[in-house]
């Protein structure tokens, strides 16, 4: 009795939340996927999956998702594990200077990209004047570019999430490590690494899902001739006006970035991510 | 030689910021012997383990292993084996791996060699066939075994042990404290155990070293320790003791002469702490070193003290009483076999012989 109150007494708190997702969020999808359907059948799908055009769209999407990932992985990594070996003022500053990048829009953040790689650019300013380079190298509007700046904007999701899960790795092993006979690096490879290997997991995955479907930096610095599915999306749904393969293409990236996340819960445990202990 | 190590602390001090953990701290633990940091917390003992082992680096003073000063040399390479207060067990090894682990950091052995010495101290600690567990499926008492077996692994000559008990019910804490000391025996080697637990510094050590306030008041076999105090801290901290308010008077060849607070004179013998006539002391003196009864009177070197019964409290095993000594406000307090036949208010004789008593410093 007691547990069915519990329950009724959680569904109502979250019913506000649901009715607001459910009807804003899920319902719009649904219908999409339904319109979609309606208008085109299977024949859009099967043309989102046997189409060169498409495939290689698919390509490029899952080519810069994995890039990108890899790099902010890199990249993070060390970053994190500074900020869990530093403490109370050092941290609060180095996590402020990870977190304001990620306040600011994509939108901005992609424009800067835009004034350092230009033509005109920072960069290829800088190099002609030192002489390195006489011609200014075409560093924009291809997947070069558009990975780069992913990279830099999804770094501080990848950071913020790699250094929640390190945090909660008990410091004492590592002591328990040296004192047993393991110099810095040998503890960190064989306590540290494993243990943070979860956390590796999770922030991989938040990052490449994100950048699935990423759309305003793909749009703003990459190229028409090599664009990401986000991209497609749109173009077949205002230029092309194409809904119904727009609608295929689209509950594709979803089902493909929902499918990730199942199977990372299967194997982890979601709350893993958010600070539970994950699956025993 | 013994095979363990001797260890010498000189004048060791750590500060955070204006607060000193640990000051101005010197010590000598004996090669091959058990000695206990004993105090409450925040007394420093913590610190002190933890700059023996290295995690902490001491801003004055030196720390010596057999004579050898060990700051230049980093936590790995001090051989040292640990059982910390939360066990670390690595969560991600298996307990055969988790033992394994300073053989395989520390000592170049043959994978055969490994097994075999992890199955010995596996052995020793009695969880034989555990090898393939993971931490997390054992019980408490289960993992601080596995802690103990990993500690001593590669033999090390000096082991640490922070609070290994604490987290262990009463029961299993009383066996286990007698196979700690089982241990230490076989191996030889040096333990410096941390505890906040009289009962446990005093069953297993060879030295007992009360700490407070940062500080060490007092170094001594556990009988020393606990009926030769050398200060109030000391007397007070272990076990039930009385302390009785007198003013030193006199002064002769074996004993002081001081008086209570209602004028009653009676002798302390001059053991510890030196004290002037005039001044102002404690009489210490153990519960259970108190009889009750008629006055003893014609008695050599014995005290008798008339006081009122105050309260008389059943503890199973004894009784103790509280009573105030006529004509003060004093209270002493006496442990008495169970069958004392005293109720509340009544007048008693209480008595101690001259040599279970001190004298300290108020």
């Amino acid at each position: 009795m007691r547990h069915l109150t519990r329950n009724t007494t959680g569904a109502l708190l979250m019913a506000p939340c649901l009715i607001w997702i459910g009807f804003f969020f899920i319902l719009p999808i649904v219908l999409l996927a339904i319109n979609g359907f309606r208008e085109g059948g299977l024949a859009s799908y099967e043309t989102v999956f046997t189409s060169p055009v498409y495939s290689k769209v698919l390509g490029n999407t899952l080519r810069v998702a994995v890039v990108t990932t890899v790099c902010t992985l890199l990249l993070g990594y060390p970053i994190a594990y500074m900020l869990t070996v530093l403490s109370g003022w050092w941290r609060a500053v180095a996590l402020v200077m990870v977190i304001v990048p990620y306040w600011l829009d994509y939108i901005v953040r992609s424009y800067a990209w835009l004034v350092l790689l230009g033509r005109e650019g920072l960069i290829n300013r800088l190099l002609i004047s030192l002489g390195i380079i006489e011609q200014p190298i075409a560093m924009l509007y291809n997947l070069f570019s558009v990975t780069l700046a992913m990279t830099q904007i999804l770094l501080p999701l990848m950071i913020l999430t790699l250094f929640g899960a390190m945090l909660r790795i008990d410091r004492r092993l590592l002591d328990a490590a040296a004192i047993h006979g393991a110099s810095r690096t040998r503890a960190f490879l064989t306590v540290f690494l494993p243990l943070s290997m979860p956390g590796i997991y999770g922030a991989s995955l938040l990052v490449f899902v994100v950048a699935m479907g990423f759309y305003v930096t793909p749009a703003l610095l990459g190229s028409p001739s090599e664009t990401m599915i986000s991209q497609t999306i749109m173009i077949l749904a205002t230029e092309l006006l194409n809904w119904s393969v727009a609608s295929a293409a689209g509950v594709i990236l979803l089902v493909f970035s929902v499918a990730i996340l199942v199977v990372y819960n299967l194997v982890f445990g979601m709350d893993r991510l958010f600070g539970g202990d994950g699956k025993s | 030689m013994a095979y363990g190590i001797d260890v010498e602390l000189r004048n060791l001090t750590k500060r955070y910021g204006s607060f000193a953990a640990i000051d101005d701290i010197s010590l000598r633990v004996p090669s091959g012997s058990f000695a206990t940091l004993l105090g409450p917390s925040g007394s420093g003992k913590t610190t002190t383990l933890n700059a023996i082992a290295g995690f902490v680096t001491p801003d004055e003073g030196e720390i010596r292993f057999n004579d050898q000063a060990v700051s230049q040399i980093p936590t790995y390479k001090r051989n040292i084996g640990m059982v910390f207060q939360s066990y670390a067990l690595f969560p991600h090894l298996t307990v055969g791996d988790n033992v394994a682990y300073p053989l395989k950091m520390r000592d170049r052995m043959s994978r055969a060699a490994v097994a075999e010495r992890v199955r010995e101290c596996l052995a020793m600690v009695r969880l034989e066939g555990y090898e393939t567990r993971l931490p997390k499926q054992l019980s408490g008492g289960q993992q601080q075994r596995v802690a103990m077996a990993r500690a001593l692994a590669s033999r090390p000559r000096l082991l640490l042990m922070d609070e290994p008990l604490g987290a262990l019910d009463r029961r299993l804490r009383d066996q286990v404290q007698i196979e700690i000391k089982e241990i230490q025996r076989q191996t030889g080697a040096t333990f410096i155990y941390v505890t906040h637990d009289q009962t446990e510094a005093f069953v297993m050590s060879d030295l007992v070293v009360v700490m407070n306030d940062s500080r060490i008041s007092q170094v001594g076999t556990p009988t020393q320790i606990y009926d030769e105090p050398d200060n109030v801290f000391v007397a007070n901290f272990l076990g039930g003791s009385n302390l009785i308010p007198a003013t030193v008077e006199g002064v002769d060849a074996s004993d002081y002469l001081v008086a209570l607070g209602d004028g009653t004179r009676l002798a302390v013998p001059r053991r510890g702490q030196s004290m002037n006539v005039g001044e102002a002391a404690y009489i210490f003196i153990r519960p259970e070193d108190i009889t009750v009864g008629a006055p003893t009177g014609a008695q050599e070197r014995t005290v008798d003290v008339a006081a009122t019964v105050e309260t008389v409290d059943f503890h199973g095993d004894s009784l103790r009483i509280t009573a105030r000594i006529k004509n003060t406000s004093d209270v002493i307090s006496i442990r008495t076999g169970r069958h004392q036949p005293v109720g509340g208010g009544a007048d008693i004789g209480v008595s101690w012989k001259v040599d279970v008593s001190r004298l300290l410093k108020r």
